[in-house]
């Protein structure tokens, strides 16, 4: 089963079967922010998931309730077009193995936070960062948290966060490792 | 060779933003970085005492792409970096500069928290009609 009807009649489900109506659901969502009724459709499907994809390539997937989260990695997906000086000071370019990392670690981060303590974790915005590397930021009205992902696969990522008075939290760690420490960042500083 | 200078605590700096270093309307954290190796390591930014926001924009490969903000030394030295005059005197390719400072100590906490001393001088034309 796919899912269920929305009570709402912003998508019609087509006749031809649940094959045809998952693509065409694919291209609503892609449409969703002009209809303005995403967060209607995100409640009632859960079981199919949202693909990142990069040269053909499945990098991971998300289940549609992170939509906001697949969005932002797709948006980020101009880092890879950046060429070496791309600011004019000498900044390098970035690798796809970079992107990738950074990508995996949100995407299992988020599922494991919602497996745990079914909270789903705000959106973060993904940035071109200094050496190569990946910046994760969350900049919200009660915290920040800033993730940076090196370009060394063997280099720990670097973490920043706090709630804009006297709880902090900085350290390294293994990105492909889940942390309970960021978890209790992220969601302590809701 | 021009002397090395104490910079005073309020006096200001100056660093050029690059467009690029801009989406959405929002400066990203990767504007603050260090360059350099050694003792020469840091990030590059103008002291008032010897430029005008003009002039740290001129300098510039292309003007026109960067905006400028400022730092008070004192903020910057709250946040336990380090503010030291470095002028430039007959460098190869690029020109003299008497005011060039740098500021070390940038960490991924040191990124966080510059963007919120930001303080416009000259803004990029990518935030003038937001």
């Amino acid at each position: 089963m796919i899912g269920t009807l929305p009570k709402t009649n912003e998508f019609r489900v087509p006749k031809q079967g649940p094959q045809i109506w998952s693509k065409n659901f694919k291209q609503f969502l892609k449409n969703g922010k002009e209809y303005g009724v995403r967060k209607k459709v995100e409640t009632f499907i859960e079981e199919e998931n949202l693909h990142v994809e990069l040269n053909n390539n499945i990098i991971t997937e998300l289940p549609f309730r992170f939509f906001e989260i697949y969005q932002a990695i797709e948006k980020s997906k101009y880092i890879l077009e950046l060429e070496d000086d791309w600011d004019e000071e000498d900044s390098a370019d970035y690798k796809e193995s970079t992107w990738k990392r950074a990508i995996k670690f949100i995407a299992n981060y988020a599922k494991w936070v919602l497996e745990e303590t079914s909270i789903i974790i705000d959106t973060p915005k993904l940035y071109p960062g200094p050496e190569g590397s990946i910046d994760i930021l969350w900049k919200k009205p009660k915290y920040r948290l800033l993730i940076n992902i090196p370009q060394d696969s063997q280099s720990p990522a670097s973490f920043y966060g706090d709630d804009f008075e006297s709880e902090q939290i900085k350290g390294t760690f293994e990105p492909s490792k889940f942390n309970q420490g960021l978890l209790l960042c992220l969601l302590g500083m809701r | 060779m021009w002397e090395i200078e104490t910079i005073p605590d309020n006096d200001l700096l100056y660093k050029r933003i690059h467009e690029n270093h801009i989406r959405d309307g929002e400066v990203m954290p990767v504007t603050f970085k260090e360059q350099g190796e050694d003792d020469n390591k840091g990030m590059s930014t103008d002291w008032a005492k010897y430029s005008r926001p003009r002039e740290t924009k001129l300098r510039a490969r292309d003007p026109k792409k960067n905006g400028v903000v400022s730092f008070d030394t004192e903020d910057l030295r709250d946040l336990n970096l380090e503010v030291v005059h470095a002028p430039i005197k007959d460098p190869p390719k690029i020109e003299d500069n008497r005011a060039h400072t740098h500021v070390q100590g940038i960490d991924t906490e040191k990124r966080v928290k510059l963007l919120d001393l930001i303080k416009w001088e000259i803004k990029p034309k990518v935030l003038v009609n937001l």
